[in-house]
């Protein structure tokens, strides 16, 4: 009876608790992907973990979604860019990637207490949304392989997932069952992972301890709940005809017929069981 | 179908592992008896190999099936706790695995890019990213986070503003003696330092009124926190100059718990290093006494030097300072005493060439200083939303000794006593009502008796000069505050009262002096102001505008005719916010103010055996007008800091300060003529984070320009002084095994006196540290510094001084190390000038070369 009662108190406190916790380390990830030009996007994550959840995410996306949390932050963010635009516009040139603006949109939120996970990530420019899924659709083969990385003996893993297959190194030296994206679910930290001839993936570039509190998204109420495939379905919708979409939103852009983009081939998402 | 064919696979699975081991346990921490749950739970396989693996759940269980457990092993690992390792072969399932706390080493590789980040107002800076091998105390790594000034006194500046409040783990247990923190606290307990911009530290007024001051918190480490750290430092050496033993040691005790807190400190040492960062107050406001020492008796110093190779001295410093929470009100007492004593001497010698022979006047000083200071201060707080209440009671006596013995043309011995006796109690409490209404009640009260005491011994003959000098200052006050949509309007109303009785006696003194003998004084007033404030909020601007007014009355015990006077002195400041980035900020203001009541006495009184005073007869205002911009620019991921200010201020006073020789006396007094004064002063700074390097660097200069009058001889001299200076400093850690750090300083100044301008003289330092780490626990440092000053034109004057230091790191318990200082032992700095027709030489002596071998210990 005992037990019952420290259990349902502790239930709540856990809940209560589980919202903001110190992490254990911090992990900083380089991204492989590659434009539909085969540039490389050269993106940046970061992982804040302990043992009981962990967060994914852009440091800079965060420090932007930071700055825009309240309304009055946000309109201040929305004068900032359009000065840089006029001042870009003035100049006759525009580079988008020069904008004050989040480049990765993408946050993994993951809690062991109610084994999930919570994508939160935005359909082009202005539609959030998000989606859970439970832990156990990654499951994992171990292997005999071993390399260093950072300095952490790594043993090899595989797992299907999503409609790729993946090769992760993780490293039990580090007892944190969490990794880059959603890879979870390995006896240590996950410092690489890999797909498609090297195409898709996670390289673990630093580790430090960490205190930093592990904070909630940035207006995650904003952000509204959708299927996974759904999801990504309107990703590559938009993806495949960008113009049609700002069209159907009453933008109207031209662009020169040489400029325009064909419709993209290469670089599927890092899941592809959607289509 | 598919999904079907995968469930038999999977029961077909489940049965077959029926036939298997089944390794099933709890995890338990050791410590807490409670059960684990994330922990990782492997079995490995005597090849070393991972056969299968799980975490466990929210009640510490785990379970897995193996085929076997012949020589395999299970391995339970998680962070903050040891892991452990369980032969398999002869145990019986469940198994209970007891996990005792410890810490997983991590071979941590840099997180780039997030050596400071920014969440609202709040900057944080990662320690471990700033600090050094060489660092000891959290002070140390201050210095190198951008945007963060520490003064050569411990003085922290952000963004070139004082900041307000000094907090540990929130809480601001040792107020402005916050010196005790940074130079006490380890770095290496400190996780991050936190800078919160436009800090409110009374919650009441948060939304309500403005501050554009930044508060620092310290966030430290869980193994700092619920306990008590200590650390000490015991040094012993010999020094050549002064020749004898040298000590250095230090105790320091910190505990940080929930409801108390408390650091204890004692210092003391005979190797030069002045204590006084630890004990000054940085936050302490002037006290309303406004009383101020006319004697003046001061050692002799060396210019431009660096204190720690100049300063003879035998310190001690013991502080104590704790923290109670009750509730939701604090308790605090601080209570601190510190002893110095300093020796210097000091030789001029001049000689003038005559057409007789060469005429040879030799001057020596030396001088004794002692310090003694003890002072309280107990604190209540209160710090809600809704109700503010601060009582702080304050005690401090100083007793201060100076003698002086001169030998040349004037031989003399001087001795002063400056006793300073001093309480005040401050009683504040602010009330908010319905949001919007704010209601302040505030009482200070002040006394405070400054005795002197010169005894001068000259030509055989003893002469005592005492000064009797009391105060008491009372201060009753009730303010109104309202905001609606932005704007706070407040209301402040009061009286202050003031009492204050000098009087002194000369002793005889040589009849050519002119003047009176005798003050005795009253300077009492009594006011009654009223304290009108705007301010407004709209978008990012904060616009403040204060227009005080207050009457007073004026008695001087019929010496000088009683006044009524009205003073009215308005102030705007408007405070521009566009973003997160940027501030700017412009103030303003004009107004009238009484003099300075310490300077009305009519009568002569002896600073020092050769300097006398005479204030003024009548009382005076003076007016003044000010103006100043500043403007500070962040962009916290690219690591850059800079601010900069401009500010002009002018003043009008109808009274000119006059010097006249009367042989070999100087008498400064009061003419009645118009002193108008300007002051220019610009200061700029730049800093950035050198990621590639661990490093930051730091760029700064200013200039500044002061106008006035004064009479020399009876003749009005116009005097302008003008300087400007250049510094920087970059420090780094480039490689594993190497660290520097390096500082440059350049300044040069004049003087004009009516329109004939002296030449510039420049003064250049530049400091070097270099720091080896050949093995983990050895650490070799090389640091230096090069002096050049100029002493007349195109005359200069080099001093280098280079010291070493060793460090041997037992463990992470004990550390041994020693150092040699001033390794060339410069035990003098000499110069001599020349004019055409006499030379003058001065020497001083400077600390000799000195070794200390010292333990440290750490818990």
């Amino acid at each position: 009876m005992k037990k019952i009662i420290a259990f349902l108190l502790a239930c709540p406190m856990a809940i209560a608790t589980s919202a903001q916790q110190k992490a254990d380390i911090e992990v900083s990830y380089s991204e492989i992907s590659f434009f539909e030009n085969g540039k490389e996007r050269g993106n940046k994550y970061h992982l804040v973990a302990n043992v009981g959840q962990s967060k994914f995410f852009n440091p800079r996306s965060e420090e932007i979604d930071s700055l825009k949390s309240t309304p009055e932050d946000l309109a201040n963010f929305k004068k900032t860019q359009e000065a840089v635009l006029q001042a870009m516009i003035a100049q006759g040139a525009i580079d988008v990637n020069k904008l004050p603006r989040k480049k990765e949109t993408l946050y993994v939120v993951k809690s062991a207490a109610d084994s999930t996970i919570t994508v939160y990530d935005m359909i082009g420019a202005d539609e959030p949304v998000y989606y859970t899924e439970p832990y156990d659709e990654m499951i994992w083969e171990v292997g005999d392989s071993t390399k260093n990385i950072l300095g952490y003996e790594c043993i090899q893993a595989e797992t299907d997932y999503h409609g790729r297959h993946w090769t992760a190194w993780f490293t039990p030296e580090i007892p944190v069952q969490d990794g880059p994206w959603k890879f979870h679910g390995l006896p240590g930290l996950i410092l690489e992972a890999m797909t498609g001839e090297g195409r898709h993936g996670y390289v673990a570039d630093g580790i430090e301890k960490s205190q930093r509190v592990i904070t909630d998204v940035y207006g995650a109420d904003k952000y509204e709940k959708r299927d996974r495939k759904a999801i990504l379905r309107a990703m590559r919708a938009m993806r495949d005809n960008p113009m049609g979409h700002l069209a159907a939103k009453g933008i109207n852009v031209q662009i020169s017929p040489e400029n325009q983009t064909k419709k993209s081939e290469s670089g599927d998402f890092i899941e592809t069981d959607y289509r | 179908m598919k999904r079907l064919i995968s469930y038999i696979i999977c029961l077909i699975v489940a049965i077959g592992a029926a036939a298997q081991v089944d390794v099933r346990g709890t995890v338990i921490d050791k410590e807490a008896n409670e059960p684990v749950a994330g922990a990782s739970v492997i079995v490995k396989g005597s090849d070393g190999k991972i056969k299968k693996f799980a975490s466990s759940k929210a009640d510490g269980k785990f379970a897995m099936s193996v085929p076997t457990v012949a020589g395999c092993r299970l391995e339970v690992s998680m962070m903050s706790y040891a892991k452990q390792s369980i032969p398999l072969d002869s145990v019986t399932f469940p198994l209970t695995v007891y996990l005792e706390p410890g810490s997983i080493q991590l071979k941590e590789v840099a997180v780039k890019a997030d050596r400071i980040r920014e969440q609202g107002d709040t900057i944080t800076y990662n320690v471990g990213s700033f600090a050094q091998q060489q660092d000891r105390s959290i002070g140390d790594v201050l210095k190198r986070m951008p945007g963060i000034d520490v003064a050569k006194s411990g003085k922290i500046q952000y963004q070139g503003e004082d900041i307000n409040k000094f907090y540990i783990e929130g809480s601001d247990l040792l107020g402005g003696k916050y010196g005790i923190a940074t130079n006490g606290i380890s770095h290496d307990d400190v996780g991050a330092v936190e800078v919160m911009e436009n800090h409110q530290p009374m919650q009441v007024l948060s939304g309500i009124a403005f501050s554009d001051k930044a508060a620092i918190n310290l966030k430290l480490k869980n193994k700092a926190k619920a306990t008590w750290t200590f650390h000490g430092d015991a040094g012993g050496g010999y020094s050549w100059q002064p020749d004898g033993a040298v000590w250095d040691g230090e105790l320091f005790a910190m505990a940080v718990m929930p409801g108390f807190q408390n650091i204890t400190t004692l210092r003391t040492n005979n190797t030069g290093e002045n204590l006084s960062s630890s004990s000054t107050d940085f936050f302490a406001d002037r006290r309303q006494t406004g009383q101020s020492r006319y004697v003046g008796v001061g050692l002799p110093g060396v210019p431009s030097l660096s204190d720690k190779r100049t300063r003879f001295n035998r310190s001690f410093l013991v502080s104590t300072n704790s923290l109670w929470k009750f509730g939701r009100g604090e308790f605090k007492a601080n209570i601190d005493y510190s002893f110095s004593r300093v020796t210097a001497d000091a030789a001029n010698i001049t000689t003038y060439f005559l057409d007789s022979g060469n005429r040879v006047i030799t001057e020596n000083r030396s001088g004794t200083e002692h310090e003694h200071s003890l002072s309280g201060k107990f604190i209540y707080e209160l710090n809600q939303k809704t109700a503010f209440i601060n009582n702080t009671l304050r005690t401090n006596i100083d007793w201060d000794d100076v003698s002086l013995t001169t030998t040349g043309s004037i031989p003399n011995s001087q001795s002063a006593n400056l006793p300073d006796y001093y309480v005040s109690n401050n009683f504040k409490i602010i009330k908010r009502f319905k949001g919007k209404h704010l209601v302040t009640f505030q009482s200070v009260n002040e006394w405070e008796s400054l005795p002197q005491t010169l005894n001068l011994d000259m030509n055989g003959e003893g002469f005592r000069q005492h000064i009797s000098d009391h105060a008491f200052y009372t201060h009753e006050s009730a303010a109104y505050a309202f905001n609606i949509k932005g704007i706070t309007l407040s209301l402040e109303g009061g009286i202050k009262g003031y009492l204050r009785s000098m009087d002194s006696q000369l002793p005889d003194i040589p009849e050519e002096l002119p003047g009176l003998t005798e003050n005795v004084v009253n300077t009492n007033y009594f006011t009654v102001y009223a304290k009108p404030k705007f301010e407004y909020w709209v978008r990012r601007v904060n616009l403040s505008l204060n227009l005080p007014v207050s009457y007073a009355h004026y008695t001087f015990d019929k010496a000088i005719a009683d006044h009524d006077e009205v003073y009215f002195s308005p102030s705007l400041s408007i405070n521009w916010k566009p973003n997160n980035r940027f501030s700017g900020t412009l103030r303003g203001g004009l107004g009238r103010s009484p003099m300075n009541l310490n300077l009305i006495h009519p009568g002569l009184i002896m600073t020092n055996y050769r300097t006398l005073k005479a204030g003024t007869e009548q009382f005076y205002n003076s007016s003044s007008q000010n103006v100043s911009a500043s403007v500070s620019y962040k962009h916290t991921r690219h690591g850059l800091f800079a601010n900069g200010m401009v500010m002009h201020s002018w003043t009008h006073v109808p009274y000119t300060m006059a010097q006249q020789l009367y042989g070999d006396y100087v008498v400064y007094s009061y003419a009645d003529a118009n002193n108008d004064s300007k002051m220019l002063m610009a200061m700029g700074n730049i800093g950035k984070t050198l990621d590639f390097m661990r490093g930051s660097c730091n760029v700064n200069s200013s200039f500044s320009r002061n106008e006035s009058q004064l009479f020399s001889q009876s003749r009005a001299v116009n005097s302008v002084s003008t300087g400007w200076s250049v510094g920087g400093k970059i420090s780094g850690n480039p490689c594993r095994w190497f660290s520097f750090d390096y500082r440059i300083d350049y300044s040069d100044s004049r003087l004009t006196m009516n329109g004939l301008s002296e030449s510039w003289l420049s003064t250049m330092e530049n400091e070097l540290s270099l720091t080896f780490i050949p093995h983990r626990k050895w650490q070799w440092t090389v640091s230096g510094e090069h002096y050049r000053n100029e002493l007349t034109e195109h005359n200069y004057k080099n001093v280098v001084m280079l010291d070493t230091k060793l460090t041997y790191q037992l463990n992470k318990r004990i550390e041994f190390a020693a150092s040699l200082t001033n390794i060339l032992d410069k035990r003098s700095y000499n110069y001599t000038t020349y004019s055409e027709l006499s030379s003058f030489e001065s020497q001083r002596q400077l600390r000799g070369r000195q070794f200390l071998f010292s333990i440290t210990l750490r818990k």
